[in-house]
This record gives C-alpha cells, sequence and structure tokens, in this order.
C-alpha cells in the first residue's frame, strides 16, 4: 500500500497583493458571468512590486519564508542567468503530485524549473 | 453557548455576525462573544470575513500568511484548516484572519461563489464549540457566504434609526439565503448595541422590541469604554477589571445564554 500524496498546501490568492483601489485587480470585482473582452495589445509584464500572479509559497516548512519577489527574480524563460558560472545537475526527489503541480505551474507562467529552483535555494541560503 | 449545528460537535454554536449598517458593532459584539466562550472554556474559532480586519487586530495572532482571501480564492473542500492561527489571547483561541484583499472576494465569481466559506470550513471546525463569523457591513458576496456556512445569523444593530432599518434588511437577507443556499439558516436574534440613557435610545429600543418581540435578545449591550479600551490593548473584554468591563462581561454571559435559548 502506498501512502497517498499530501494535499498541496493553501496559497496566496493571485490577487492578494492586489490593492482593492487598483483598477488593474478591477477584472476581479467584475459581475459573474460577465467574459472580459479580449485586450487589443499584449498585456504588459506587472511591475514586480505588484505581482498579479505570485508564484506558490507553501504554508510551512524548510521554504517558508521565501517571497514571491524572491521567484519573480527568476526571470523569464530564455533570459541569461544572473550567475555565469557553469551550471551543474543536481537531482531531488518529490512527490508525485507536487512535481505535478510544479509543472503546470511552471507552464501556466512560462518559467524554467532550473530558474525557479535556483532562485528558491538562493533565498534558502540567504534567509 | 452550545447549539447542535451541522452534526459537528456537540454542543457547537457557529454565528454570522451581520447587519448592513456599518459601525453599530458587529466586530465588538463577536468579540464579546468569544470572549465569553473562551473564558467558558469552550474551543473558539474567530473566521474574519471583513476587509477592514478588525477582528484580526483585535485578536492579534502571532504571525500569519494566509487569511480568508486566500481560503475563498482556494476554494477547496477543508482548507481553511490551513489558514487557522492562534489568537494571542491565549490558549483555545484561534482565527482565520482578514486582509484588506478581502474586497476582491466581495463580488459573485461563479455559480458556487456563496459556498466557498461553507466548502473550505467543511471538516475544519471539528475541534471548536464555538465559532463566530464577522462579516463587512454589507449583504454582497463575503455576507452570503457567512450566511451559506453558518446555521444561524445573529444581526447587531445601534438603537438609531438608521441602524433599525439596516436590522431589518439584514434579517430579509437572512431570510433570501435561507431559500437561495441554506435552509437550516436561522436568525439567532437581534442585539442592540451602544445604547446610551437617552430618551431617542430608549424610545428605539421599545420600538425594536415591539416590532420583534421574539428577536430582539436581551441584555442590551451598553455604551461603555471599556469596549474600546479591550479591542485597542487587544485583549478580551474578560479580563479587563475595569466595572465597566465587568458589566460588558456579565452581559455577553447572559446574552450568550439568550442565543443558546434561542437556537435550542
Ligand atoms: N458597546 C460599545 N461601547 C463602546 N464602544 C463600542 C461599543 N460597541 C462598539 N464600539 C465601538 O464602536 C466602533 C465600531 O464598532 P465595531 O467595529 O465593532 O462595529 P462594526 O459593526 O464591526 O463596524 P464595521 O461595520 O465597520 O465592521 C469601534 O470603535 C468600537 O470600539
Ligand atoms: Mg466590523
Amino acid at each position: 500500500m502506498t501512502t497517498p500524496a499530501p494535499r498541496p498546501a493553501l496559497r496566496k490568492a493571485a490577487d492578494a497583493h492586489v490593492h482593492p483601489a487598483d483598477p488593474s485587480g478591477s477584472h476581479r470585482l467584475r459581475p459573474a458571468g460577465q467574459t472580459p473582452a479580449p485586450p487589443a495589445e499584449p498585456i504588459p509584464a506587472p511591475a514586480p512590486t505588484v505581482p498579479a500572479v505570485p508564484a506558490p509559497r507553501r504554508l510551512s516548512g524548510p521554504l517558508n519564508g521565501i517571497t514571491s519577489d524572491s521567484l519573480r527574480a527568476a526571470g523569464r524563460r530564455g533570459r541569461r542567468r544572473a550567475d555565469d558560472g557553469k551550471l551543474v545537475e543536481l537531482t531531488v526527489k518529490l512527490p508525485k503530485s507536487l512535481r505535478k503541480e510544479f509543472r503546470a505551474a511552471l507552464k501556466a507562467q512560462d518559467r524554467q524549473a532550473d530558474d525557479v529552483l535556483a532562485a528558491l535555494v538562493r533565498a534558502w541560503l540567504d534567509r | 453557548m452550545g447549539i447542535v449545528a451541522h452534526g459537528r460537535l456537540p454542543g457547537m454554536a457557529m454565528l454570522a455576525v451581520i447587519s448592513l449598517k456599518g459601525g453599530v458593532g458587529k466586530t465588538s459584539v463577536a468579540l464579546g462573544l468569544a470572549a465569553t466562550a473562551w473564558a467558558a472554556g469552550h474551543r473558539t474559532l474567530v473566521v474574519d470575513l471583513d476587509p477592514q480586519a478588525n477582528a484580526t487586530a483585535a485578536l492579534d495572532p502571532e504571525a500569519y500568511e494566509f487569511t480568508t482571501n486566500d481560503v475563498l480564492a482556494d476554494g477547496r473542500l477543508g482548507i481553511a484548516e490551513d489558514a487557522i492561527v492562534a489568537s494571542r489571547w491565549g490558549p483555545g483561541i484561534d482565527v482565520i484572519a482578514g486582509e484588506r484583499a478581502l474586497e476582491h472576494r466581495a463580488h459573485a465569481e461563479g455559480p458556487d461563489s456563496a459556498l466557498r466559506l461553507r466548502t473550505t470550513l467543511s471538516g475544519a471546525l471539528d475541534r471548536y464549540h464555538t465559532v463566530l463569523i464577522d462579516c463587512p457591513p454589507s449583504l454582497g458576496e463575503l455576507t452570503r457566504n457567512a450566511l451559506a456556512a453558518a446555521p444561524a445569523a445573529l444581526i447587531v444593530t445601534e438603537p438609531s434609526y438608521f441602524a433599525l432599518q439596516g436590522a431589518e434588511q439584514a434579517l430579509e437577507a437572512v431570510e433570501v439565503a435561507r431559500a437561495a443556499t441554506n435552509l437550516g439558516l436561522r436568525p439567532a436574534g437581534v442585539v442592540v448595541n451602544r445604547v446610551r440613557r437617552s430618551s431617542e435610545h430608549a424610545y428605539r429600543l421599545e420600538e425594536l422590541r415591539r416590532a420583534y418581540p421574539e428577536l430582539v435578545l436581551e441584555p442590551p449591550i451598553p455604551d461603555r469604554t471599556a469596549m474600546a479600551a479591550a479591542q485597542g490593548a487587544a485583549v478580551p473584554i474578560t479580563s479587563l477589571r475595569a466595572p465597566g468591563a465587568q458589566d460588558l462581561t456579565r452581559r455577553f454571559a447572559t446574552l450568550a445564554g439568550h442565543i443558546e435559548e434561542a437556537l435550542s
């Protein structure tokens, strides 16, 4: 018998850092059932201080205290890594469900696992 | 308090504290009843559904990351458990904090939006005898969530003309919520708060008792500086020695007994 994978912990809501008075957050205040008009132009990337989709944080555990800002700093796909040193491999074992969720989030937010994990490890070391 | 509700812990009470009018004392009454239940040895939880987060400030939890906004945005069965934190009042009283961003949840978001609190609290309340949900001063989606989650609603009013109008609208809202989302919901009664010795207050109090003889809960809660003092110091009213605080403590204890009777 295998132990069931732990339920993913609660995360900060995507709009937790959007001030209610900020019109950029007002899409959430649309009456139910009304769909937004498609944007005429690509939406510019949000300012780093007001992340529209904060990266996931766990309720507790060794990475607790790492803010979504540290993940933001990980940069977008293809951007040059800040550290130009040689890249090496690190093998880790995760619950399958966590890996699945991680992959889905990477895809949704257009991020590379290497970048996010490097930022997490850096932030953890710098605590 | 001790009301059997939704098959949870025997003797458990769960109340949504509501009013349409702002500043009438929803948070103060919720905190007063929470202090009374806690002082009586009941494990107590306050759920702060108000973006102003006044109940959270008064209960002063040490460090917390998650709030009712995160819980409602997540929506998973029982996930509210992850957001429960201890109040600094002492062991046995907990809180799910509110925050400004809760304003984002104040409007309907999809068909199940009013049922999110109920879903997320499911199974998370087993260890509590008393659960108080402090609502914002509106009948929007946050209050609808509270009315869908709790078996009873406590309406708070002041003895003023406008506040009484707000109380009537809150009673109507309870009826609407019962039909729409929560067939078991009932009004626990109307608490009259901030009563002063004035002929206007005496008149309004009598008016209210005549209009809702079965619903007005006794005793009324007087206007006492100890209430604000307790909140400012983030301590339960039951812990203060001042005569005003002791009077409020006695009144909240009697009120809790009458709420229990009203719902039994
Ligand atoms: N019985 C009382 N005696 C003295 N002051 C009181 C009493 N009840 C409430 N207050 C004070 O009145 C103010 C409003 O009370 P409270 O915040 O509890 O109202 P509320 O209905 O929760 O407000 P809101 O609608 O903004 O959530 C607070 O400063 C509080 O300390
Ligand atoms: Mg309040």
